[in-house]
């Protein structure tokens, strides 16, 4: 092997560069796969569980003689399957991918990474049997009991100290802007779950640590990651350097300084202080900075390479989940403003622009990044590259139904709520169509997975023609 | 039962919890606060557009950055 030469150098010679490459993905092979096996399970059961919930809005007697099947636990379970099953755990899986690359150091105590997989499966088996079989916590983003919560802080503390004993161990002089947002992530994230979890907290102050916890879950732990991931993937697939550096920094520093104070928007109207819910939203609006940050920053660096969208499914799904990002945060900033928020609370609105963010953006990331991974995991391209434009197009347009439909649906609802001559069932009767609506885009977000599952598990079983040329490559040169 | 620092004139006008949120979130911005002035004493922000190239590396061929049209 090659020796290794001074520390902190950015531009190693050709042959380090090779060596330090192939021992970092050598270290993390196998905890990233682990992490990618069980997320793939957990998306397949738990959109399972989503289409399940949302066909409960057409058939309301459907599955209703066990109360594990009823509606208050089915969606429970799924929201915690996808979050925490899904999207947490493909989000570090990747973030255990990329570290060890982007600092040019292998994995610290891959051991610990693996521990944390189990342990992390472990957490959303026991939490997601709790919520089914009735014991909750009662808080939405925190149903699962806080005894069992401790395995995840264990689980979450081992994976962090891999991680960031890797970073501790870089060879680099500089850090990648990805870097920023995954050590970020990993501090920001045990401090925010720790803290919710603390069963100290009772009436207001327990809402308000209630969604302060639930939107940071998305904005500084799945946000974070996903940011990360585009952050890498976009110019390694273009060959091309992101448009300015020094933005993504100002993106970085802007999401960190203005996005753990929005959580408390959620609790417009209610018997909370009015500074508190003023400065939320003030932080809420200010989130445009590193959105649009952000958003300049991946739009000019794919300016002139748009083309390559056709050959290269990564960059598809991660392109896409990029422009959905920021959909998602200029709504969100909307949507807090309280005129806004006065027709749009406790409406179906809500849900959509939920989906469009965790679903739209992150999911969509996640799909890309999984693409562009999994190949370099097992040495192999994908099989049938068909079947990845199914899951293109089958999860792009399940999004754009199911967001177009609870965003219209959600915002009569809440038009005819606040009309006092409108009965409640007038109400519930406006908002059916727009409800089979989402039932059929999720419907096709679950066909999607399916898609998506069988061609990871014909990946990872070696099943399916063996390609020499990455998927969606033909006729690259020409373009 | 008033905890901790909730005891005496501020009995019943703070909560206990209150002082622990604001405890937790005061040692997040002394984290954060010393995260950034770590970065910036160490120079990861002078120089900066050459991180950008981090993200290349044997597999890849990458070409300066283009200015946009």
């Amino acid at each position: 092997m090659t020796a290794l030469p001074l520390v902190f150098e950015d531009t190693p010679p050709p042959e380090v560069a090779a060596s330090e490459r192939v021992a970092a993905d050598r270290s993390t092979r196998q905890p990233v796969l682990l992490f990618f096996h069980s997320a793939v399970t957990w998306l397949v059961i738990g959109s399972v569980m989503g289409l399940v919930a949302s066909l409960k809005f057409q058939f309301p007697d459907w599955l209703t003689s066990q109360a594990m099947w009823t509606f208050g636990r089915v969606r429970t379970a799924h929201l915690n399957a996808v979050a925490y099953g899904w999207a947490s755990m493909a989000l570090v899986g990747v973030a255990v991918w990329m570290i060890p690359r982007l600092v040019r150091a292998p994995l610290h105590r891959p051991v610990f990474a693996m521990a944390a997989a189990v342990g992390w499966n472990l957490f959303v088996l026991l939490g997601i049997g709790a919520v089914l079989a009735g014991w909750s916590d009662g808080l939405e983003w925190l149903e699962i009991p806080y005894p069992i919560d401790a395995i995840v802080a264990v689980s979450g503390g081992l994976m962090a100290f891999s991680v960031l004993m890797t970073v501790a161990r870089r060879r680099t002089k500089h850090f990648y802007v990805s870097v920023w947002y995954v050590l970020a992530a990993m501090v920001w994230f045990p401090i925010i779950f720790v803290t919710a979890n603390l069963p100290i907290f009772g009436g207001v102050a327990q809402a308000a640590v209630n969604w302060w916890y639930g939107h940071n879950a998305l904005g500084l732990w799945i946000t974070a990651l996903s940011l990360a991931t585009a952050y890498y993937l976009i110019p390694k697939v273009l060959a091309r350097p992101i448009r300015s550096y020094s933005l993504s920094l100002v993106g970085f520093w802007a999401l960190a300084f203005f996005y753990s104070l929005n959580g408390i928007h959620h609790l417009i109207g209610g018997p909370v202080p009015t500074w508190l819910i003023t400065v939320s939203i003030t932080a809420s609006v200010m989130m445009v900075i590193p959105v649009a940050a952000t958003a300049v920053n991946f739009h000019t660096t794919m300016i002139g390479r748009f083309g390559n969208l056709r050959h290269s499914p990564t960059l598809a799904f991660v392109v896409a989940g990029a422009m959905l990002y920021t959909a998602a945060s200029v709504q969100g900033s909307i949507e807090a403003l309280r005129t806004v928020n006065r027709i749009t609370h406790f409406t179906h609105y809500t849900v959509g622009h939920a989906h469009l963010g965790a679903y739209g953006f992150a999911t969509m990331i996640l799909f890309g990044a999984l693409y562009f991974i999994v190949p370099r995991l097992l040495n192999r391209e994908w099989p049938l590259p068909a079947l990845i434009r199914w899951h293109f197009w089958l999860a792009l347009g399940g999004i754009a139904i199911y967001f177009a439909a609870l965003t219209i649906g959600g915002w009569l609802e809440g038009q005819w709520m606040l009309d006092p001559a409108k009965s409640f069932e007038s109400v519930v009767n406006v908002t059916k169509a727009y409800l089979l609506a989402r039932s059929v885009g999720g419907t096709l977000m679950l066909a999607a997975h399916l898609v998506f599952a069988y061609h990871y598990w014909l990946m990872v079983r070696r099943r399916g023609p063996e390609r020499a040329e990455p998927a969606w490559s033909e006729g690259r040169a020409a373009s | 039962m008033p905890i901790g620092i909730g005891h005496g004139n501020f009995s019943g006008i703070v909560s206990p919890v209150a002082i622990y949120i604001l405890a937790i979130c005061f040692a997040g911005a002394v984290l954060a606060g010393a995260a950034f002035a770590w970065a910036a004493l160490r120079g990861e922000f002078t120089d900066a557009s050459q991180a950008a190239y981090l993200v290349f590396d044997d597999e890849d061929e990458p070409r300066p950055p283009e200015h946009a049209p």
